[in-house]
């Protein structure tokens, strides 16, 4: 089930190639079945109640066929392909199947190079639902990298303005952390042994302590050191850093606005909605279950390091003028705050976590549809040229409020969740300095809600004014159907994991509880 | 004297697919006084490759000495045949789509000098004694020169050759003076004996390194390596497209294999774990000029805009990758380093081939020149960029299996000796990754992202169905070779320490 899950897209892709690309309406109708069918899929595989009681160890829908095995003269390194998905990814899977649908029902409007554009957009995808159902590094990083190239070329060619320099610096930054996941693979390739012997590479070995093969060069008695800070502390460092520049968090996250800002509006939700959501699951899934011993160490430095994204990013975005880059930060704000939950390491804290991620995956891709919908109008997204907007578009006025309003976090609405459990968590942790960290979040919570009702002021309210009246007036009209369709749908995911969070939080508990005991 | 025939006679089918070869070779040269049709000519070369490629299958499959031990006969230098023939193979079409060769009168000559060159890389992964590899060798490096000349046309290229000939020239040289050190202090003519290390061991640190050194300098300038590099970007410029393929892959692989032998020989497995020769530090000797090669191609290469000179400077940058198996003295670093070499060598292949059609069609030069054209030519530039994604190393790409290998092999070494220069190999080769990135994408940077300039808009399209069944096929090989790598890695696995290779 979950390989046709990941590997819907490449049949999709096969009958791309087959199809002239004249026709441009077939492509799309196909483009947009296959990720009606992955939807179909994530509900089906959503709605099974086994969900609720699988967790790293005991994955559901699991299959595992050997792929790989490498005969290193003593011992054989054994590679599976093996798939299966938990409490964990269950949400995120089909968190990211919604926002894929609503990207390309937006794609719609894209009419340069549709073929080449709607294979890349399901490689893409592929390379998503593989990336959350893997169950062994290897093949989890595979699909990891494999979202690097389509998103450089969708970046390069479809994207606006400084797409050249947006596109390399993306691919650059998240390289960089690509490269430091290879390298501590690399290592743990010769660390950890399943129960015949065999080097592996599964999630459920590596998140055993017991597994390490004594001696190897991330055992827990090894004594090589550099900087006064043993191995394994180096590389959970090295997988944190890699982790933390794909969710991005301060100080790795310059890509984002620049990448967030040229790309083409669908790839601009899909960036924001699910693929800084992967930096984070990775983290979950394998930065802490691999290194539980240190986590504690970095505990303090991660928690810093979040709640000064959540106030950083809230500055910036107050500071930016252009409505994606304001947006673009509030992404950065906001993923601060899964940094904190993280750090916080109890049950709170990473429910919060994990709720923020689902949560943020509707949101920011609804922010990125409301700037998108004005800048396919006008091709201006600088908050100056626009005034009163109410007066043309009511209906977008409505619900761009209820987005700004949700992601501000009030109450009814997923992000209030979120955000709560994550302070109470922080509360209740055993870091340093939890009050001073909440109160900085607090900080960060007011200076959203300032950039984001200011926006709102500047561009709906008022008297109608444009920087170019005469032409604006004739593109500037109310939304079409697809467009309040995708709106409503990430507003009625938002108002309803607002309103019934157990949704997520009873689905999640038991492999959240897992990780916990592994701490 | 009865002795010695008897043995050579024996000795013959071991050779059987070098005799192919020279068989081949005659055919070539007698068919040229008949027909000077181009297409012929290739479809001889290729015939020749491919019956002496299957009669390889038919030699013995025993570890002999044979020659009196001039040469050595062993699962190794079977595998590494095969691999040496097959990438002749897979070379070969780039002659027919290089117009600056194809179009040559001297083509039968080109071509026969690229059956010479496979003939000497057979002997050279064979050779056990100082005379046959001194030989073998110097053949390899005068017909490199002789290729490279016959295909020379422009000041450029000739000036290039003189300064490929010259260098190499003063290179083998020293590697000769190596050579006379090295059969001085030990009295032995047979590099592989164990009298020869016998003999080694009981002379001065001083000598050993002096000789090693001289004689490891002709490898650098084969291997391009800093200091020995000067050549390689000058020749990479002037150079056509079909005959730099060949220099980029053959003679290095011999080479390559060669090297390994002799170095892996000073390395003894105890407890799994091999012990490293004392008297010549060879980590840190040659883990030196890797981390040399390492700085300098990638630091030079940003400041480059010739795309056949990034190319250039790209083949250092992975032959320095390639190399660090060579100091990593575990049993699978040679399939691990020939895994490696085969990725590198289809990601040249389809680069070069890719950049033939675009110079042949659009004189592309310069990196500008390049630019937009995928709105004329979509699919070579997908060729071009997959050859390219695989040298950054992506998954699902074989440079990626490849790249993986390196850092895991060195980091196991590293845990178990602790050399300090490993790790700064390691940090240097993480770093490397990430510049390539910038240096292997400003091509298809300027390819795809940017528009065709108005002065090229009535350029003409590359039909070439031959090409794209070519390109479509290396591609398939990258590709699988990056998902199933085992496809490759059953077939050049070898047990125990690279020099008592035994058939399994």
């Amino acid at each position: 089930m979950l390989s046709l899950l990941v590997f819907i897209p490449l049949l999709a892709i096969i009958a791309f190639v087959v199809i002239p690309s004249k026709h441009k309406w077939v492509i799309q109708v196909l483009s947009l079945i296959s990720t009606g069918i992955q939807l179909a899929i994530a509900i089906y595989v959503f709605s099974a109640p086994s969900i609720a009681h699988s967790s790293q160890a005991h994955a559901d829908f699991f299959t595992k066929i050997d792929w790989i095995s490498l005969n290193l003269s003593t011992v054989e390194a054994k590679i599976y392909y093996s798939l299966g998905i938990d409490g964990i990814s269950a949400p995120l899977i089909l968190m990211s199947a919604i926002v894929l649908l609503v990207a390309n029902i937006y794609s719609l409007h894209i009419q340069y190079r549709v073929k080449a554009y709607h294979i890349l957009f399901q490689v893409l995808s592929t390379a998503i639902m593989g990336c959350f159902t893997a169950q062994d590094l290897f093949l989890f990083f595979l699909f990891f990298e494999f979202m690097l190239l389509p998103l450089f070329f969708l970046i390069g060619i479809w994207g606006g303005g400084r797409k050249e320099y947006a596109a390399i610096k993306f691919f650059v930054y998240t390289f960089i952390g690509s490269v430091l996941i290879l390298i501590v693979m690399a290592a743990l390739l010769f660390s950890y042994q399943d129960a015949q012997g065999n080097l592996s590479l599964e999630f459920d070995i590596l998140s055993q302590l017991k597994m390490l093969k004594p001696g190897s060069i991330l055992s827990l008695d090894s004594t090589l050191q550099f900087f006064n800070l043993e191995v394994r502390a180096w590389a959970f460092l090295l997988l944190l850093v890699a982790f933390a520049i794909k969710l991005p968090s301060f100080p790795f996250h310059s890509w984002l606005p620049d990448a967030h800002v040229e790309a083409p509006t669908p790839i601009s939700i899909i960036l924001a909605g699910i693929l800084l959501k992967v930096g984070a699951y990775g983290i979950i899934r394998i930065a802490i279950p691999i290194f539980p011993d240190i986590l504690p160490q970095f505990a303090d430095t991660i928690s810093i390091i979040g709640a000064f994204s959540i106030l950083y990013g809230a500055l910036n975005a107050l500071a930016s003028t252009d409505l994606k880059r304001i947006i673009a930060f509030s992404s950065v704000s906001h993923m601060g705050f899964v940094f904190m939950g993280i750090a916080a390491s109890n049950l709170q804290g990473y429910h919060g976590a994990l709720f923020q991620l689902v949560s943020h995956g509707f949101l920011s891709a609804a922010l990125f549809l409301v700037v998108g919908i004005l800048y396919q109008r006008t091709s201006y997204r600088e908050l100056s040229g626009y005034s009163g907007l109410y007066h043309l578009m009511p209906n977008y006025t409505f619900l761009t409020l209820l987005v700004f309003v949700a992601s501000i976090g009030v109450p009814g609405f997923s992000a209030f969740i979120a955000e709560f459990m994550v302070i109470t968590g922080v509360l209740s942790s055993g870091l340093s300095y939890p009050i001073i960290l909440s109160l900085i979040t607090a900080l960060g919570l007011i200076f959203g809600s300032v950039y984001f009702l200011r926006t709102y002021r500047k561009v709906f309210m008022g008297n109608l004014w444009l920087k170019e009246s005469t032409e604006w007036l004739v593109f500037l009209k109310d939304l079409s159907l697809s467009e309040k369709f995708c709106l409503s749908l990430l507003l009625v995911c938002s108002i309803g994991l607002g309103l019934y969070p157990n949704l997520i939080f009873d689905m999640s508990d038991t492999a959240l509880q897992y990780i916990l005991s592994i701490l | 004297m009865k002795e010695l025939l008897a043995n050579n006679f024996e000795s013959l089918p071991y050779l059987l697919p070098e005799l192919c070869l020279f068989v081949g070779i005659l055919v070539q040269f007698a068919w040229n006084l008949f027909s000077k049709k181009p297409i012929n000519h290739i479809l001889i070369t290729a015939i020749t490759l491919i019956i002496s490629c299957a009669s390889l299958s038919l030699s013995p499959k025993d570890e002999a000495f044979i020659f009196n031990e001039l040469l050595h006969y062993s699962n190794l230098s079977f595998t590494s045949s095969y691999v040496l023939l097959g990438l002749g193979i897979l070379i070969l079409p780039i002659y027919y789509f290089d117009t600056r060769v194809f179009r040559n009168k001297a083509l039968p000559e080109i071509l026969m000098v690229f059956l010479c060159l496979i003939l000497s890389g057979l002997l050279l992964i064979k050779s056990d004694n100082w005379i046959v590899f001194t030989l073998s060798f110097e053949s390899i490096a005068l017909l490199s020169y002789l290729l490279f000349l016959l295909t020379s046309n422009d000041t450029k290229s000739i000036e290039a050759s003189y300064k490929y000939f010259l260098f190499g020239v003063v290179c083998s040289a020293f590697m000769l003076l190596g050579i006379g050190i090295l059969y001085a202090i030990t009295g032995e003519i047979n590099a592989f004996s164990s009298n020869f290390l016998h003999q080694l061991s009981m002379q001065a640190s001083l000598f050993i390194s002096l000789g090693l050194w001289l004689f490891f300098i002709g490898f650098f300038f084969k291997l391009s390596l800093v200091p020995f590099h000067f050549w390689a970007p000058d020749v990479y410029e002037a150079g056509s497209n079909a005959v730099l393929t060949t220099l980029a892959i053959l003679p290095k692989f011999a080479v390559f294999i060669f090297l390994f032998r002799f170095v892996h020989q000073f390395s003894f497995t105890i407890d799994n774990y091999p012990l490293i020769w004392p008297k010549f530090d060879f980590v840190n000797n040659l883990g030196f000029i890797l981390c040399a090669t390492f700085i300098l191609s990638n630091t030079a290469i940003l400041r480059v805009y010739s795309f056949k000179r990034i190319l250039a400077y790209a083949g250092m940058s992975q032959m320095s990758f390639m190399l660090v198996f060579l100091l990593i003295f575990s049993n699978q670093a040679l399939s691990f380093g020939i895994y490696y070499f085969i990725a590198y060598a289809l990601g040249t292949c389809l680069v070069f081939v890719s950049n033939t059609l675009l110079e042949n069609t659009y004189k592309t030069y310069h990196i500008e020149h390049y630019t937009g054209l995928a709105h004329k030519s979509f699919f070579v530039g997908i060729f071009l960029l997959i050859g390219l994604v695989s040298f950054i190393g992506l998954p699902g790409t074989a440079g990626f299996i490849a790249k993986f290998f390196v850092f895991s092999e060195a980091i196991q070494f590293y845990s178990a000796f602790q050399h300090q220069i490993v790790l700064f190999m390691i940090i240097l080769a993480l770093i490397v990754s990430i510049i390539s990135v910038y240096y292997y994408l400003c091509l298809p940077l300027a390819y795809f992202f940017k528009p065709l300039p108005q002065t090229q808009r009535n350029l003409a399209e590359i039909e070439s169905k031959g090409f794209y069944i070519y390109a479509v096929l290396l591609s398939l090989c990258i590709v699988v070779m990056g998902l199933f790598p085992n496809s490759i890695l059953n077939f050049i696995h070898f047990e125990a320490n690279p020099n008592l290779f035994i058939f399994p």
